[in-house]
């Protein structure tokens, strides 16, 4: 009993502490890798120890991750406002639901193998995983539209309706690309899915596609693959479709009136659900915490076999699971740092028009593929 | 009447534009050249940081002035007020006094120059008749915290980067801003 809980208490140190030490140096990765793709330096001065205060020569710069500590710092301590005539307490508690559902999500991703001991690195095992991944998704926005609606501002206001429209709209499509992924391997459980890209067979062969390609989703459901991109970008608020948040030319959207650490968990709440939408993709899309040809009992490589204990196996995967996360967070970055934004109705229209109808017909399509091939 | 005005024709999206994929890839392709080159060597990226990596400036760019000394070790300046004649921001102040040289006759006892009030025309570089002021250390007169540390005395404009000699009748390889 006290392993089990012990264990558990691990898994979400384990996971959390990734999560928050991702989206923290995300905010700096953002910054430094948007500079790289524009031909800039970004940000790179803030030193680790003041030199007119510490006597030290020569400045510790950690290529800018210094600026995190200052960028948090500078939150804390600026005023803390709310507008005069709008819901204070609303506007208060917005900021955290707007950041904690994402966090919540985070229990039922498998994020490394079983261990020789049968223990797994999922805090959850989960049957309706998917959904409840889904439903806590969807409540975000809750605290975007709160947050437009208490803070008395025009602007505020008419950012979170652009939200909400959008996060709604998206959803739709977000659930429906998926519809495949779920046909295939028959089960909404997220550790059931990862285990099924990359199984044996009864007789203890590995089980590949064509022979040599791991069953990824990625080369079984590579129309998904594009379409769940693209809704799950949406679904982040980041551009191409930062329509809700528009800094440039609609003020700040629903966080106009915010100010100090509360507009602080309103952005490190994107960089979280950021992460979110790495690990999913990753779970669904690129075998999860599967390398490929490496299984429960060691490397299976074409006939050659090489034993591996199942501890070191999980604890490989553990490691997989977070370059993978780490990989797509980077390459979700350059798409955001390379389009410039949807204007609304093109925002809308993609989403119902184009991929609600994709992913309709890549469900209908694969049901047909798979009752023909059982 | 004929129409008059220039058509312009749409573009018109292939398929392959329709469904964005490609021309996001494509796009992606680029952001990815300049990341990869960036990150490695700097490849696209023009910026010096500042305060560490300085540019050269060119021969003629007009800096914090310097008084010349002859090769002996005395002060170039014969005192004749050109420069401060010339000056439009009237920001050169001279005293003078008698030498024992009788080829000189005077010398400059005090010599100031208010940086603040100087715009860097160089009109006094050009007006002197002894090569006495230069403006060619390429510095900037460096920020202070009060009025009266810009106003540089004769000792500042000869010493603040060290001796500067100059040679009788010019000399095209002088050393600029010797350091010792
Ligand atoms: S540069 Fe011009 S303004 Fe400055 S001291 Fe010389 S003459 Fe006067
Ligand atoms: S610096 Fe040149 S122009 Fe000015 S007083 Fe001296 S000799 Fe004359």
């Amino acid at each position: 009993m006290i392993t089990i809980i012990l264990w558990a208490l691990l898994k979400i140190v384990i996971i959390v502490g990734f999560t928050m030490a991702m989206a923290a140096l995300l905010t700096i990765t953002d910054r430094r890798e948007s500079s790289m793709i524009q031909d800039r330096l970004g940000p790179n001065r803030a030193p680790l120890f003041s030199s007119e205060v510490w006597n030290v020569t020569g400045k510790i710069r950690l290529i800018g991750i210094v600026h995190v500590i200052a960028d948090a710092l500078k939150m804390i301590f600026k005023e803390d406002f709310a507008v005069k005539k709008g819901n204070k307490f609303i506007h208060t508690i917005s900021p955290i639901l707007a950041f904690s559902p994402g966090l919540v999500i985070l229990a039922v991703i498998p994020f490394g193998g079983t261990t020789a001991g049968g223990l797994s690195f999922q805090i959850t095992d989960f049957g309706p995983g998917v959904l409840f991944a889904f439903a806590f998704a969807s409540l975000g926005v809750y605290g975007i539209a709160l947050a437009g609606w208490s803070s008395n501002s025009k602007f505020s206001l008419l950012g979170g309706i652009r939200a909400t429209s959008q996060m709604i709209s998206y959803e739709v499509a977000l659930g429906l690309s998926l519809m495949g992924i779920f046909l295939i391997f028959g089960t909404l459980n997220l550790g059931e899915i990862v285990q099924g890209q990359q199984a044996l067979n009864a007789n203890g062969t590995p089980d590949l596609l064509f022979g040599f390609l791991p069953k990824w989703g990625l080369f079984l459901q590579p129309f998904a693959l594009f379409l769940y991109f693209a809704a799950a970008t949406a679904e982040t608020k980041r551009a191409p479709f930062d329509v809700p948040e528009a800094e440039s030319e609609l003020v700040a959207g629903f966080f106009t009136e915010y100010g100090s650490m509360k507009m602080g968990a309103f952005l490190f709440g994107e960089y979280i659900e950021v992460i979110i939408f790495s690990m999913m993709f990753t779970t669904m899309f690129l075998g999860g915490y599967h390398l490929p040809y490496l299984y429960s009992d060691g490397f299976h490589f074409f006939g050659h076999n090489l034993e591996i204990n199942a501890t070191l196996v999980a604890m490989i995967q553990l490691f997989t699971f977070f370059g993978k996360v780490i990989f797509v967070a980077w390459f979700h970055l350059v798409i955001r740092w390379t389009l410039p934004r949807f204007r609304y109705d093109q925002v809308i229209n993609l989403g119902w028009k184009m991929l609600f109808p994709a992913a309709l017909l890549n469900m209908a399509i694969t049901a047909i593929v798979l009752t023909f091939i059982k | 009447m004929t129409k008059k005005g220039k058509v312009i024709s749409k573009h018109k999206y292939t398929f392959w534009e329709k469904i964005y994929y490609p021309e996001i890839m494509k796009g992606v392709g680029v952001s990815l050249k300049h990341f990869f080159g960036n990150i490695r060597k700097r490849k696209y990226i023009p910026t010096l940081q500042y305060p560490e990596e300085k540019q050269e400036y060119p021969e003629i760019f007009r800096g914090r002035h310097r008084l010349m000394e002859r090769e002996d070790g005395s002060l170039r300046c014969v005192a004749c007020m050109m420069c401060a004649t010339a000056c439009p921001a009237e920001c050169i102040y001279i005293e003078s006094e008698e030498t024992d040289d009788k080829n000189i006759e005077k010398k400059a006892k005090v010599f100031v120059i208010d940086e603040l009030r100087c715009v860097f025309c160089g009109l006094c570089v050009e007006a002197c008749p002894t090569d006495a002021i230069r403006m060619d250390t390429k510095e900037h007169v460096p920020p202070e915290y009060s009025r009266e540390a810009f106003v540089y005395d004769m000792e500042m404009l000869l010493n603040k980067a060290g001796k500067s000699i100059a040679i009788q009748g010019g000399d095209p390889n002088y050393i600029l801003n010797p350091k010792k």
